[in-house]
Formats: C-alpha cells, sequence, structure tokens
C-alpha cells in the first residue's frame, strides 16, 4: 500500500501495546496527510493528553482545535460526547442538566457497560460520517484515531457490532449499526497496528490481527514497526572495530566506552530477530518499519523527524518500488 | 524502606503504571525474589500474554493459583527457600462468581448470568477489570496463606480508573437512580409511566428517546437483578477499599525513563498522595546505567580520531556513542524529575536497560536483583 493509498481512507485506527508510539504515529500521519493538502482531524480517546504536549499547545478536550494548516485535534471523552448527544436528541440543554446532572443518575450510566465506549466511537463516526463544514462538504478529508491499547482498542471497535447483537430495536441499535458499517468498510476504514521489536509488543499485534479480522471485521493496513536502531556497524565490523581499539583498554574511559557499543549492537542484533519473527507472522502483510528518533527531548521536532523517516519509508516499500518501474 | 524491607514487612505489593513499562515483569521478578528469599508468594496478573506462564516454567495460568513446582527453579540452578504461586485474572470467570456468591436464590443469578447484555457486555462496565482484579486479591488476601502478593494492575487509560474502581461500584449500588425509581414493572411497558412521579416520568421520557424503550428494558433488567446482589458486596467492596490503604500495603509506581511515560508515573504518583494511599517507590525499568559516560564522551570522540578505524568504521563508532549519549541524557534529566519526588534513594530503584528479553525464570531471578 502507497501512502497515498493509506490516506486516501475516512478513518485511521492507530493502536498497540501500550508504550509503542500509538500517538507518535498518529501524529505523523496526521501532518502528512495535512500537508498533502487533506483536512485531518486527530483525535484521542479519553486520554490523559498526549497531542497537546507533543505539539506544545495548551489543552485541547472536547474541542475540535487547529494545530497546523488543514490539521485538527480533538479530545473524546465519554461524558461531554454523553452531552452532546443527548441534548441533540431531546433539544434542550436545560432538560439535559435536570436529568443528567445529578449522581444518581451519573451512578446509573457508570454502572452500564460498553456505554463509553459506544459515545466515543460514535462521536469519532460523526466527525467522520456526518459533520459538514458551511458549504456542505464533509468537515473533514481524513479522522485519525489514537486508540487505547490493544484490548481496550478492539473493545472500541467492536462495542458497536455488540450493541447491535444485544439491542433488538430503537435508535440505539440504528446508531449502532450505522457505526459498525463505517468500521466494517474497507475502502473507509483501516485498522493500523504499531509495535516495536521486542516479545511482547510483537506477540500482541499478530494477535490483535487475528482478533480484528475475526472479531471485529475490520480491515488491517501496514503493520508499523516503530523505533528501530539504525544499523552502524556490521557484526564483523563490529568486531574489527575492538580489536584496533585494544590499545585503549588502559583507559579509563573504555569499559563505559565498551559498554555503550555493546548495548548498541546487541539491542540491533536482537531487533532484527523481532523483525523477522514479525514478517513471518505477517506474511504478505506490509511492514513500515520506522527508526528511533535520538532525541533528549520528545516534542514536536522528533514527531517532524519522525514524520520524515515514515514518508521515506513507505517510497521504500517493495511494492511501491515495483510500480515505480512498471510505471517507466 | 527498600524493596527487600517492603517484602519482610509488607503483606501486599501493588504494582502500577502506564502501558508497556514492564510492569507484568516487574510484578513476577519480584514474585520469585521473595519466594528466593523464603517467602510465601503468590503473584497475580492481568496479562493475557502466555509468555510470563511461559517463563514462570507453567504451560498456563488460570483464574486459580498455580505453584510453580520446584523442578523448574532446579533447571535453572535455583533453589528457592519459599513457594511462588501464579495465577491470571479472568474477569468475566471472577465477576459470575461474584454473581453466583451474592445471589440470593437461583432465579436472581440465571437472570443476570443469562441476560445478553451481560453476557456481551459485562468485562466493559467501567471499572470492572480493575475491581476484579481486587476482588481477587482481596480473596487471597482473606485466606491468609500467603506472606506476600504481588498484584499487577491492569493497563488502565486512566491511572484514576484502578483507584476509584471500589469506590464506583460502591456508588454504583448506593447512589445509583435504580434505588429510587427503576422497580421492576416499570419498564414492561409504557403504561407503567403513569404511576410515576412526574419527575421520573420527564426522565424516562428522555431516556426513551436517546435509546429507546427496548433497549432499557434489557438493560434495566439486567440492572436491576444485578442490584439486589450488589447490595451484598457493597460492604465487601468497601473492606477492598480499605485493603488499599492498610500500612501492610505498599505502591511500587513502575516507569521507564521516557518523558511522555514519566510525566504519566509524576500524575499517577499526585493521584497515589492524594487518596492516601501508601506509596513505597518508583521502579525505573530501562534505565541506560553507564556512570561517567557523558563526561567521558569527549575524550572517547577524540581517541577515536588517533585510532587505527578506516573512515566507515570510525563514522559508526561515532553514531553510536552519539546515539547511546542521547539515551544517557534523556535518561539522566528524567530521573531528576523522580528523584524530586522521593523522600530517600531506597525509594527510587533502577533496573539497567537489560540485553537481552527476560523469557524464564532464571532471567526473572537476575532482574530481581537489582530490585
Amino acid at each position: 500500500m502507497t501512502l497515498g493509498d493509506l490516506l486516501n481512507h475516512k478513518l485511521l485506527v492507530v493502536s498497540g501495546k501500550g508504550g509503542v508510539g500509538k500517538t507518535s504515529v498518529a501524529s505523523c500521519l496526521g501532518l502528512i496527510a495535512s500537508r498533502h493538502g487533506k483536512k485531518t482531524l486527530i483525535a484521542e480517546v479519553n486520554a490523559a493528553e498526549r497531542i497537546s504536549e507533543l505539539f506544545g499547545v495548551p489543552p485541547i478536550g472536547y474541542q475540535e482545535t487547529q494545530l497546523a494548516q488543514n490539521l485538527y485535534a480533538i479530545n473524546v471523552d465519554p461524558r461531554s460526547a454523553f452531552e452532546e448527544y443527548v441534548v441533540e436528541q431531546i433539544h434542550s440543554k436545560r432538560l439535559f442538566s435536570l436529568v443528567f446532572e445529578n449522581r444518581f443518575v451519573r451512578a446509573f450510566l457508570d454502572a452500564t457497560p460498553g456505554l463509553n465506549e459506544l459515545l466515543e466511537i460514535g462521536k469519532i463516526w460523526s466527525l467522520s460520517e456526518r459533520d459538514r463544514d458551511e458549504e456542505g462538504n464533509p468537515k473533514y478529508d481524513l479522522v485519525i484515531i489514537d486508540a487505547p491499547a490493544t484490548g481496550h482498542g478492539l473493545a472500541l471497535l467492536n462495542v458497536p457490532r455488540v450493541v447491535t447483537h444485544a439491542v433488538r430495536v430503537g435508535p440505539l441499535k440504528t446508531k449502532a449499526e450505522a457505526i459498525m458499517k463505517l468500521i466494517q468498510d474497507s475502502k473507509k476504514t483501516l485498522l493500523l497496528i504499531v509495535t516495536l521489536a521486542e516479545e511482547m509488543p510483537v506477540n500482541e499485534a499478530l494477535e490483535m490481527i487475528q482478533s480484528a479480522k475475526t472479531t471485529v471485521g475490520v480491515k488491517t493496513g501496514p503493520v508499523f514497526m516503530n523505533a528501530l536502531y539504525p544499523p552502524r556497524l556490521s557484526e564483523t565490523e563490529g568486531k574489527e572495530v575492538r580489536s584496533k581499539l585494544k590499545n585503549f583498554e588502559e583507559e579509563d574511559w573504555y569499559p563505559s566506552f565498551d559498554h555503550a557499543v555493546m548495548a548498541y549492537q546487541k539491542k540491533f542484533m536482537l531487533q532484527n530477530f523481532y523483525l523477522n519473527k514479525l514478517k513471518l507472522g505477517l506474511g504478505r502483510q506490509d511492514i513500515v518499519e520506522l527508526p528511533y528518533i535520538f532525541r533528549p527531548h520528545y516534542d514536536r521536532n522528533a514527531i517532524e523527524q519522525l514524520a520524515e523517516s515514515l514518508q521515506a519509508a513507505f517510497l521504500e516499500q517493495p511494492q511501491y518500488l515495483e510500480k515505480k518501474r512498471r510505471r517507466r | 524502606m527498600s524493596i527487600e524491607d517492603l517484602m519482610e514487612r509488607r503483606r501486599l505489593l501493588i504494582c502500577c503504571g502506564s502501558g508497556g513499562v514492564g510492569k507484568t515483569t516487574t510484578a513476577a521478578a519480584l514474585g520469585v525474589k521473595a519466594a528466593l528469599m523464603g517467602k510465601k508468594a503468590a503473584v497475580l496478573t492481568i496479562d493475557p500474554a502466555r509468555r510470563l506462564a511461559n517463563s514462570l516454567g507453567l504451560k498456563a495460568l488460570s483464574n486459580e493459583e498455580r505453584r510453580i513446582p520446584e523442578g523448574e527453579f532446579a533447571k535453572f540452578g535455583l533453589s528457592p527457600k519459599g513457594e511462588l504461586f501464579a495465577l491470571m485474572l479472568d474477569t468475566k470467570r471472577t465477576f459470575d462468581k461474584i454473581i453466583e456468591r451474592y445471589s440470593t436464590s437461583d432465579e436472581t443469578k440465571n437472570a443476570v448470568l443469562q441476560n445478553t447484555l451481560y453476557q456481551h457486555l459485562s468485562n466493559m462496565i467501567a471499572g470492572s477489570q480493575e475491581y476484579m482484579a481486587m476482588e481477587k486479591v482481596y480473596e487471597l488476601y482473606q485466606k491468609q496463606d500467603y506472606d506476600l502478593l504481588v498484584l499487577d494492575t491492569p493497563p488502565t487509560q486512566h491511572a484514576l480508573d484502578f483507584l476509584e474502581a471500589p469506590q464506583k461500584m460502591i456508588h454504583a449500588v448506593t447512589d445509583s437512580m435504580l434505588k429510587w425509581f427503576l422497580k421492576p414493572g416499570i419498564f414492561m411497558g409504557r403504561t407503567g409511566l403513569r404511576f410515576l412521579q412526574k419527575g421520573a416520568r420527564k426522565i424516562l421520557k428522555v431516556f426513551d428517546s436517546v435509546a429507546g424503550f427496548d433497549f432499557l428494558q434489557d438493560l434495566s433488567a439486567m440492572l436491576i437483578s444485578t442490584a439486589g446482589l450488589l447490595e451484598g458486596f457493597k460492604e465487601r467492596a468497601q473492606e477492598v477499599s480499605s485493603l488499599l490503604k492498610d500500612p501492610k500495603t505498599a505502591f511500587l509506581l513502575v516507569t521507564s525513563p521516557q518523558s511522555m511515560v514519566v510525566s504519566e508515573a509524576l500524575y499517577f504518583h499526585d493521584k497515589i498522595l492524594e487518596f492516601d494511599l501508601p506509596f513505597a517507590g518508583f521502579i525505573v525499568n530501562r534505565v541506560h546505567i553507564n556512570s561517567g559516560f557523558l563526561k567521558y564522551l569527549p575524550t572517547m570522540l577524540k581517541a577515536l580520531q588517533s585510532s587505527a578505524l578506516n573512515e566507515k568504521q570510525r563514522e559508526g563508532v561515532t553514531r553510536i556513542l552519539k546515539s547511546y549519549g542521547t539515551l544517557v541524557e534523556q535518561d539522566q534529566s528524567q530521573l531528576k524529575l523522580l528523584k524530586e519526588r522521593v523522600e530517600n534513594k531506597n525509594q527510587l530503584t533502577l533496573v539497567p536497560n537489560l540485553e537481552s528479553d527476560v523469557h524464564d525464570l532464571a532471567g526473572l531471578a537476575e532482574l530481581g536483583k537489582y530490585l
């Protein structure tokens, strides 16, 4: 899949194990899409906000907020989504306050299973499918969900399907069916899994692809293998370097030096092992390899650097090169 | 208090922190360490990955605790003076068991267990996984079979969810509007509305337009049946809640030295203090420990210039050193933030970035040495 194909979707759901860099990848894709002229919204879901921190702007909350030209962000929290949905149905903010803003009803809602997930994905559906700009065009060309980690992420995508089974009739069922249709529409929606070259993240990524297919019915796009150490010295070169530097062995800095080089090289070898494991597990599915960004502070600049690498990584994919060859 | 002291003096260690920081592995390593110290310890994990089971020498973990056979330890030359047990939380099964335990009749029990909403969604009840984890821990705690319990908490989106879980369950019972107007029969048909207070009728109308009547009927059926039995474990929820604050409990915040993760750890630390829970320290995984590296870096780079390396090799090594330097620098600046939060150095445990994955008891025992 080319980057262009990827960005031509309407809804990209970015998930994967905790700590793999979901927010970074979602932010990069947002930056790239917006620069390709697509009006893009990045939606965090009920999260301790990270996008605002990364982009160096004040907290965003439940307001679509502009980050850059063509780029917007929102943090979808279930309470605000609930208020918005209900007020829309009953056309009265006053009645909403009267009915729902007391702790009895609140506790009832908290005890309703799946409600939060349904409200969150419902809001995303509105942003992607329903909301229009002043000229009546879809408000966003692309919505990117910075989704919760694997289990919660799948629950978010699965809840509309479950509701359509559990609820017989009524507005809730109708709405859930519409959301499910969007999620299962492979032309519009794509699940993007981010992972690391480590045992647990790779296993979780492979398991998630299975569940996405068999349980949720959402199409999975390329897998993003994040934070790879770039190759610096081959194994033989590494050995040669050590023998050539033998004369420094007595220096007080040498142990510190040796430790650093060994740590880097071992990590590099280990990551290749897991990269291969992922390749074997995925079969024909694409992998986008992203480098570790060596910066003391992880900020907007780091994201820009990662975005550049992401674009470059797509250009290196075999299918893309093949297409280019054919065009020639 | 050092981690060894905690193991001697506390009965419950709770490992918390954001996802992907190595909580599960840390919890398992704590369990192995305790067993090696002569304790009878149990580790309760939420992680469904089979790898943990395998690394403990078991084929799989189940909802009931299983002992790690001595033979498994012996394979790696380990001979624990104590014993180690492990179990994995099955939210749905634990929930089912609670319902069975507190149901007053078979009728109520079946009404809940067979409800479509319950079957599809019971593990989506907000905070239920968190709550079930603590429910299970409480059950083990009450048994008094173990010297030490180690709990690996679920990867929550919000640190708060986990801490508030018992309180939430209590509210669901005591505060829910179920109590004052959701009585059996009300949702049986629209005619029921006539008998309601004006205010309640208004509320139901709103609910009808928002969600639809049939859905509400299912939902109320489930909640009504659960409500009856929830009363039963309200007391229990309060006990679980006080177990968290018990002086024999210790909260260990697991983190890695990356900036986004550390800012979440700091936020979590605030919450632990706010809730008045017994904070015992940070465990920082994957630290690039290499004292003096940054100080030596200029000398190293200079030495490379006068070395026998060819251009390509020199370039490669230089880049490695600079990249590594960035990692050390990043770690140090984040550790500084954590240091500001601790009372003494015992509250900050650093685990070096190990060069290979931990995948067996030997690895866990090795990891335990740093704890």
